[in-house]
C-alpha cells in the first residue's frame, strides 16, 4: 500500500490511478494488483483527500466506494459534473450493494462494480476504462 | 240627486275596497288575482250597459248591477283557498271567509288573539295589527302549536264603515317547509357524510404515511446492515482471490486448494446474509422493487455463466434449451437470476452424476422454465413442504439456510407466475425437475413482444 506514487517506468504507461475506500484490506489488495500492472496508484481514505487528489496529481482514472467516512462516495461524481472539475477522468464506482440506476444514469460513472471482485476482471475494466480515456 | 250621491258613494265605497283587496292581493303574491281582474270588475260595473229611462229606472239597474258585483265578489272570496280575514283595530273578527272558517273555524265577533291562537291577551311580540292598521303591510310567517305553518300578508283595510282594519291573507305552507325542512336535513345528512368521508380519507393518508415512512425506514435499515455485514465479508474474498489467482506472488497447489476452500466459505456466508435479508424484504413487499422490460435468454445465460464453474469442478453436464427468438418478459432481471441462480445450484449441489438441464419453453401467455437434474431426488414426504421457510431436505447434507426455493417461489409468484416441483423427474425417471412460469402480459394487458431488449441495470439499493 502506498500513499504516494512509486514514479517507476511501467507497461501501463505511467497512468495515473488514485483509489478511495475506507477498507484497508481492499485498498491494499486493489493497490497489489494495479501495481503488478505497472499503474500508479494512489490510495486515499475520504472523499475531501480524494476532491484534493483529483486537482493536484491529474488523475487518469479514479475508483471509489460509495460508501466513505466523511460521505457519500457519489459526492465525488456529482462534483466533478457540476463544477466540470477534473473533466476526462475515468470514474468506477464500487459497491458491496446493488447498483442504484437513478445515480447511475444521473452521474454516468464509467463501470459501476460490486464487490467481491476478481482482480482478473477488476484488471480489465481498469484497462478498458482507460483506453476509452485515451480516444 | 239622492239616488245620484248615493250611486256616488256606493261606487266609492265598493272601489277603495277592491283597490284594497287588490293591493294586497298583488303584495301577497300568493293569491293569483291581481289588479287587473279586479280592475276589469270594477270598469265593467260603471260602464255597464245602461240605455237611458228615468232615475228609479238607472237606480234599479245600478243596484242590480252593484248586486251582480258583489255576488261575484263574494264568490270570488269564497272559493279562494287562501283564508281572508279581516280584523278590527279592537282585535275583532270582522270577517272570515270560507276558507279561514275551514282552517280555523268561524270566529265572527270573537278576538283574533283567543280565537287563532288560544290566548287571553294579545299575542306579545309578534302581532303585526297596530303596525298595520297605521298603514304599514306586512309579510311573514307563522308556525301555530300544531305545527302548521302559515304565510301570512297583512294589509291595512277601511272597513265599510271606514273603520282602520287589518286585512290578512293566509297561506298554509307546512307542505313546502316540510319539504324545505327536508331538503335541509338532506343536505345536513350529505355534507355529515362528505365530511366523515373527508375524516376516513385523511386517517387513511396518514396511515399510507406512516406505512411510506416505515417502508423508508426498512430500507435504509437494510442498506446498513447489508452495507456492514458484506463489506468486510466483500474484501476479504476479493483479497483472497487476488493472492490465489498470483497478484501476490507465486501460488503452489496445495495453497491455491485451500485459498479455494476459504473463498467458498466466504461465498457461502454472502449468500446465507443475502438470503437473511430477503426476509425482511420479504415481509415489508420489497423483494422485487421494479419490474422492466427484458430479455429472458439473457437473464437464462447470465444465470448458468455463473453456475458453469460449479458443474465443471463436479464434471457435470449443463445443458440449455433456449427459444431462438428471445422471449421479452416484464421484472425484475436480478431477482429472476436469483430464482434461476438458486434452481441451478441445487440442482449441481444434489447431483453427483450425469447432468442438469434449463429449458425455457415460450408460449403466447407465458414462458415455462424447467430445470431438470439427474440427482438424488427429493423423498415423497419432503415434496409437499419443499417451499417451506428453512426446510432442509432429509436427504441431503449440505450448506444451506433452507431459504432459497422459498424465496425463490415469492419471487416467482410476484412476477404473476408458479413454480413447482417433481421428483423423480417426469421425463428421466430419475432426479427431480423444478418448473416456474411467468406471464408474458404486461400490467397493462399488453403482450411483451419477443425483441431483443438489453437488461437495465437491476433495481436500487435493497
Amino acid at each position: 500500500m502506498s500513499q504516494e506514487s512509486s514514479g517507476r517506468s511501467t507497461v501501463a504507461g505511467g497512468k495515473k490511478i488514485i483509489v478511495v475506500d475506507d477498507d484497508h484490506l481492499l485498498t491494499r489488495t486493489i493497490d497489489m494488483g494495479l501495481r503488478n500492472r505497472g499503474y500508479e496508484v494512489k490510495v486515499l481514505y475520504s472523499a475531501a483527500a480524494a476532491v484534493k487528489s483529483l486537482i493536484h496529481d491529474k488523475p487518469d482514472l479514479i475508483v471509489l466506494d460509495i460508501r466513505l467516512p466523511d460521505c457519500d462516495g457519489w459526492f465525488i461524481p456529482e462534483l466533478m459534473r457540476e463544477l466540470e472539475m477534473a473533466q476526462g477522468v475515468a470514474v468506477i464506482v464500487m459497491s458491496v450493494l446493488d447498483p442504484d440506476r437513478n445515480m447511475i444514469t444521473l452521474n454516468k460513472p464509467y463501470a459501476f462494480i460490486q464487490k467481491p471482485f476478481d482482480m482478473g476482471e477488476f484488471i480489465h475494466l481498469v484497462e478498458k476504462s482507460l483506453a476509452t480515456g485515451e480516444k | 240627486m239622492k239616488p245620484l250621491t248615493s250611486r256616488a258613494s256606493r261606487l266609492l265605497m265598493l272601489s277603495g275596497m277592491g283597490a284594497s283587496l287588490g293591493g294586497l292581493l298583488i303584495s301577497g303574491g300568493a293569491i293569483h288575482l291581481g289588479l287587473p281582474v279586479m280592475l276589469g270588475l270594477f270598469v265593467g260595473t260603471m260602464v255597464g250597459p245602461f240605455t237611458g229611462g228615468n232615475e228609479a229606472e238607472w237606480a234599479r239597474h245600478l243596484e242590480k248591477l252593484l248586486k251582480g258585483e258583489r255576488d261575484r265578489f263574494m264568490g270570488i272570496l269564497n272559493s279562494l283557498e287562501e283564508g281572508v280575514i279581516i280584523i278590527g283595530p279592537d282585535r275583532i273578527i270582522r270577517f272570515m271567509n270560507p276558507s279561514m272558517a275551514r282552517q280555523f273555524g268561524d270566529g265572527t265577533g270573537i278576538r283574533c288573539h283567543k280565537h287563532l291562537h288560544g290566548m287571553e291577551e294579545p299575542c306579545q311580540g309578534f302581532c303585526k295589527l297596530p303596525d298595520v292598521v297605521k298603514g304599514a303591510t306586512e309579510r311573514w310567517e307563522r308556525r301555530f302549536a300544531d305545527g302548521t305553518v302559515y304565510e301570512i300578508v297583512s294589509s291595512p283595510f277601511a272597513d265599510s264603515d271606514q273603520t282602520p282594519c287589518m286585512l290578512a291573507a293566509y297561506r298554509n305552507v307546512t307542505r313546502e317547509k316540510l319539504i324545505e325542512l327536508e331538503l335541509m336535513e338532506l343536505s345536513q345528512i350529505k355534507s355529515d357524510l362528505l365530511l366523515e368521508k373527508t375524516r376516513e380519507l385523511e386517517l387513511i393518508s396518514k396511515d399510507v404515511d406512516k406505512l411510506r415512512e416505515e417502508k423508508r425506514r426498512i430500507i435504509r435499515f437494510l442498506s446498513a446492515i447489508t452495507h456492514d455485514l458484506r463489506a468486510p465479508l466483500s474484501a476479504t474474498q476479493s483479497c483472497l482471490w487476488a493472492i490465489r489467482d498470483g497478484y501476490a506472488g507465486p501460488v503452489n497447489d496445495e495453497q491455491k486448494d485451500l485459498l479455494q476452500r476459504s473463498t467458498r466459505r466466504i461465498d457461502g456466508l454472502l449468500a446465507l446474509i443475502s438470503d437473511l435479508l430477503d426476509i425482511p424484504r420479504m415481509e415489508a413487499g420489497l423483494l422485487v422493487q421494479e419490474m422492466v422490460e427484458l430479455s429472458f435468454n439473457d437473464v437464462v445465460e447470465r444465470s448458468v455463466d455463473s453456475v458453469e464453474r460449479l458443474a465443471k469442478e463436479k464434471h457435470l453436464t449443463l445443458n440449455v434449451d433456449l427459444p431462438e427468438v428471445t422471449p421479452v418478459i416484464c421484472g425484475s432481471s436480478r431477482r429472476l437470476q436469483q430464482v434461476l441462480i438458486n434452481l441451478l445450484s441445487n440442482a449441481i449441489n444434489y447431483t453427483e452424476q450425469g447432468g442438469i438441464s434449463v429449458r425455457v419453453i415460450a408460449t403466447e401467455d407465458e414462458l415455462r422454465v424447467e430445470v431438470a437434474d439427474s440427482g438424488v431426488g427429493i423423498p415423497p414426504q419432503d415434496l409437499p413442504k419443499l417451499f417451506q421457510d428453512f426446510f432442509r431436505g432429509s436427504n441431503v447434507k449440505s450448506d444451506g439456510t433452507g431459504l432459497g426455493l422459498s424465496l425463490s417461489r415469492r419471487i416467482v409468484e410476484v412476477h404473476g407466475g408458479r413454480m413447482w416441483a417433481e421428483s423423480p423427474c417426469p421425463e428421466t425417471g430419475e432426479g427431480s425437475k423444478f418448473t416456474f412460469t411467468l406471464p408474458r402480459k404486461t400490467d397493462t394487458g399488453k403482450t411483451v413482444g419477443s425483441r431483443a431488449a438489453s437488461d437495465a441495470v437491476s433495481e436500487n439499493q435493497v
